[in-house]
């Protein structure tokens, strides 16, 4: 039998090793330096390259930022609970939106993540039922909803439109 | 042990056309945090399923080998996969992927210190009672080691196999991958496993950088990892062979020569065990 003091210094050990290897925490003492950089550099590259190949687009967009882009927010956000590099690639593009540097181009899946999942502090939960969701796309606000099985509605807001705007996925 | 599975390939959603039309495939692992256990499955698994080809689900997220005891949750939705895809076993690492509210994204070692070993061994215990199905745990390739420890990867993975009870999931490219970066002998290293547990093997490919080798899923199998699948077959008999690619996705006529290697050290390892006990 383990015991309660057991797993507590087997936590601290484990939590140090992490920040360590994620968040250029202190090394933790005994570890071979060199070893513990290649593995840091290691998951770095692979939670970038997982993000890319989950949502192809976004890498495409950003072009040559998206590197660079991408390291500031792993600096900044880490991964989440749940959804793997999916839900990673998602709160990395509303991490760029609420800096300004998201591609317009990406604002409708934006929207169609939002009407398939429940965004969540820890991740994307898959929603069951018809959910309806409003948000901006294509320069114009619009009101999305989605019948599972049946389809998706996008409808420009004010309804009627004044002005011409698109609809996505038209 | 478990029933012959053969040689199979994991379900990736780039393979799923390859996998669809390959005849004869023994079985298919799927990657289980990629499926939403209670929505639609891909329809290819259900083609897969009416086919007759066994679906195992491999899970990434349990963190066997953390500190705190694994996440019922996690278990249940891995069961429950288990049960709609009508899966023999179910298999996982022996590893952690997360401490101190930090998802590592990928698997981590564990000390090899005998406090650690009881945590671990009560964790698989509660994951092998929660299941619904048996439960193979794997051991996974590192790029560094815990300092002190007070045993070696086989003393302690064959520990926390047999005293939990659950099945082995032998990976050769990460016995490979271990013995290259950090000493060792591969074969002296299965010697050394209780093979009477083997569910299954895992096979893929990996590439030396920087004088490390990586476990790449990305890169062809390399030429020492078929010799120790025939070591392995030489030695135990081997209910399946599962082939890993991740990335870097090859052309059918690059897989099909994959598989037909891994077949031939198969056929190898059999001939060498004596016709008797013929496996593959």
């Amino acid at each position: 039998m383990s015991t309660p003091d057991e797993r507590a210094r087997l936590t601290e050990c484990q939590a140090e090793l992490v920040r360590a290897l994620l968040r250029g925490g202190e090394r933790p003492a005994g570890f071979d330096a060199d070893r513990l950089d290649t593995a840091s550099a290691a998951l770095a590259h692979k939670r970038r390259r997982a993000a890319a190949a989950a949502w192809p687009a976004l890498a495409r967009e950003l072009g040559a930022r998206f590197a660079e882009l991408f390291a500031a927010y792993r600096a900044a956000v880490p991964l989440p609970r749940r959804g793997g590099p999916s839900t990673d690639a998602y709160f990395f593009a509303r991490w760029l939106d609420e800096r300004g540097e998201l591609p317009a181009a990406l604002r409708p899946a934006m929207m169609s993540v939002r009407l398939r999942n429940v965004v969540r502090a820890d991740g994307l939960l898959p929603r069951r039922g018809p959910p309806v969701v409003v948000g901006r796309s294509d320069g114009c606000w619009h009101l999305a909803l989605r019948w599972p099985g049946i389809g998706e509605w996008w409808l420009p807001l004010p309804w009627p439109r004044r002005r011409a705007c698109g609809t996505p996925f038209a | 042990m478990t029933a012959d599975l053969g040689v199979g390939l994991g379900w990736r959603p780039e393979l799923a056309l390859y996998i669809d039309r390959r005849p004869g495939l023994g079985f298919v692992e799927i990657m289980a945090e990629e499926l939403d256990e209670r929505g639609p499955l891909p329809p290819a698994l259900g083609r897969l399923r009416r086919r007759g080809v066994p679906l195992v689900p491999h899970g990434v997220s349990l963190s066997l080998g953390g500190a705190e005891p694994p996440d019922r949750d996690r278990i249940a939705a891995l069961g429950r996969l288990a049960q709609r895809l009508d899966a023999p076993l179910v298999s996982e690492h022996l590893a952690f992927v997360r401490a101190g509210g930090l998802e590592a994204g990928h698997l981590l070692p564990l000390p090899r210190r005998r406090a650690a070993l009881e945590i671990v061994v009560e964790n698989v215990r509660l994951a092998r009672r929660l299941l619904p199905v048996p439960l193979a745990v794997e051991n996974i390739a590192t790029l560094f080691e815990w300092p002190d420890g007070e045993m070696d990867e086989a003393a302690f993975l064959s520990e926390v196999l047999e005293r939990a009870d659950v099945l082995l999931l032998l990976d050769l490219a990460n016995v490979h991958a271990n013995c290259r970066n950090h000493g060792g002998d591969p074969v002296a290293f299965l010697e050394r496993l209780p093979l009477g547990r083997l569910a299954y093997a895992h096979v893929a490919g990996g590439v030396e950088r920087g004088g490390l080798y990586h476990d790449t899923h990305a890169h062809p199998i390399a030429p020492p990892v078929l010799r120790l699948l025939e070591e392995l077959v030489a030695r135990a008999p081997v209910p399946g062979v599962l082939l890993e690619r991740d990335d870097r996705y090859p052309t059918d006529t690059e897989l099909d020569a994959e598989l037909a290697a891994v077949e031939a050290a198969l056929a190898r390892g059999a001939a060498r065990r004596g016709a008797a006990h013929v496996n593959t």
